[in-house]
């Protein structure tokens, strides 16, 4: 049996060319955010499925970033916002969890829970007529395999594939080990090879 | 394990997915990205503002129980104080006794006590041109 993706830490994926050099300066600060808030929102928003929650998220990870890392090196800045965005989305993850675990305590909560999530796969920025229809649903059928990823596979093929960090910054990124990078990016790829060779 | 013919796909296949991300990422509807903007500039505001430092709340609050401390403890400090050597102070240093201090005058009692006398009292220009009359006579 072949094992697709297992070296998926050896792919050799175009770096993003988008932290700035020299001494830090808030333009250079507003001109890193921009290029990273999108992407940023529809990375989390691909784990909480609610956009408020992930506007929420990025809102923090911006304040957190900018707080504690402005004065650092601009070739740092990718790998630290990632991180930093990183630790808001498990601790989102943290608190629904025990907020799940209440309601299930309570007797609510999950009712209707699994609709809810169907709803939400839809995504409101429908492609119009002059987007190419194979590239929409291509996209839909991307999204839905990520969101039902699990968050560390998910986070480490987004971190490697999507972002281009390397197998050692998405282990910063992430906190975890290299091994367990590939790992995670091993299952997702795999995962998501199988859900998606007649899309893509 | 790995067959290079996956690798070479998945070489083709990263490069697409991207692609496709990028493009959701940049469809985004005027709302969000209105939410986004505001996002940034609070981030930026937030380095602009000067914020206290904790510390100087620490401080403060350390300040004021010092000094809570030290009123508490010492709820006499006024009368053991020591008249300074070489300096002529009183050789007591106690409050007088509240009696002795609102003393009046019998004369003073009576104007005060006298709503005439008293409205008199009030009139400033009176008082003074009494005060020259009695001088100068």
């Amino acid at each position: 049996m072949s094992a697709p993706f297992a070296n998926a830490g050896n792919l050799d994926l175009m770096k993003r060319d988008y932290a700035p050099n020299g001494v830090a300066t808030e333009s250079m600060l507003d001109h890193f955010l921009r290029s990273v808030e999108r992407r940023a929102f529809r990375h989390v928003e691909l784990a909480c499925r609610e956009r408020e929650d992930a506007l929420d998220v990025v809102q923090d990870t911006m304040l957190a970033f900018v707080r504690r890392y402005r004065r650092h090196p601009g070739e740092q800045w990718p790998l630290l916002f990632w991180s930093v965005l990183n630790s808001k989305l498990i601790d989102l993850q943290r608190r629904r969890s025990v907020r799940g675990r209440w309601l299930g305590w309570l007797g609510a909560g999950d009712e209707g829970e699994s609709e809810d999530a169907i709803q939400q796969v839809v995504d409101d920025a429908e492609p119009g007529p002059l987007v190419r229809l194979a590239d929409g649903a291509a996209t839909e059928a991307l999204l839905g395999a990520l969101r039902d990823l699990p968050l560390r596979q998910r986070q480490a093929f987004l971190f490697r594939v999507w972002e281009g960090l390397d197998v050692s910054e998405t282990a910063r990124a992430m906190a975890i080990s290299d091994g367990s990078v590939k790992t995670h990016l091993f299952r997702a790829m795999t995962n998501l090879r199988a859900r998606l060779e007649n899309h893509l | 394990m790995t067959t290079p013919e996956s690798t070479k796909s998945d070489q083709n296949w990263a490069p697409r997915t991207r692609e496709l991300l990028d493009h959701h990422a940049e469809r985004l509807d005027p709302v969000q990205s209105r939410r986004l903007l505001q996002a940034r500039q609070r981030a930026l505001a937030s380095v602009r503002r000067p914020r206290l430092k904790h510390w100087a709340f620490g401080l403060s609050a350390a300040t004021a129980a010092s000094l809570l401390l030290f009123v508490m403890l010492n709820p006499k400090s006024e009368q053991s104080i020591e008249p300074l050597t070489g300096i002529h102070a009183p050789s007591q240093m106690t409050i007088a006794p509240i009696e002795k201090t609102l003393t009046l005058p019998d004369a003073d009692l009576e104007l005060i006590a006298n709503p005439d006398e008293y409205a008199l009292l009030q009139d400033l220009e009176f008082y003074a041109w009494l005060e020259g009359t009695e001088h100068g006579g």
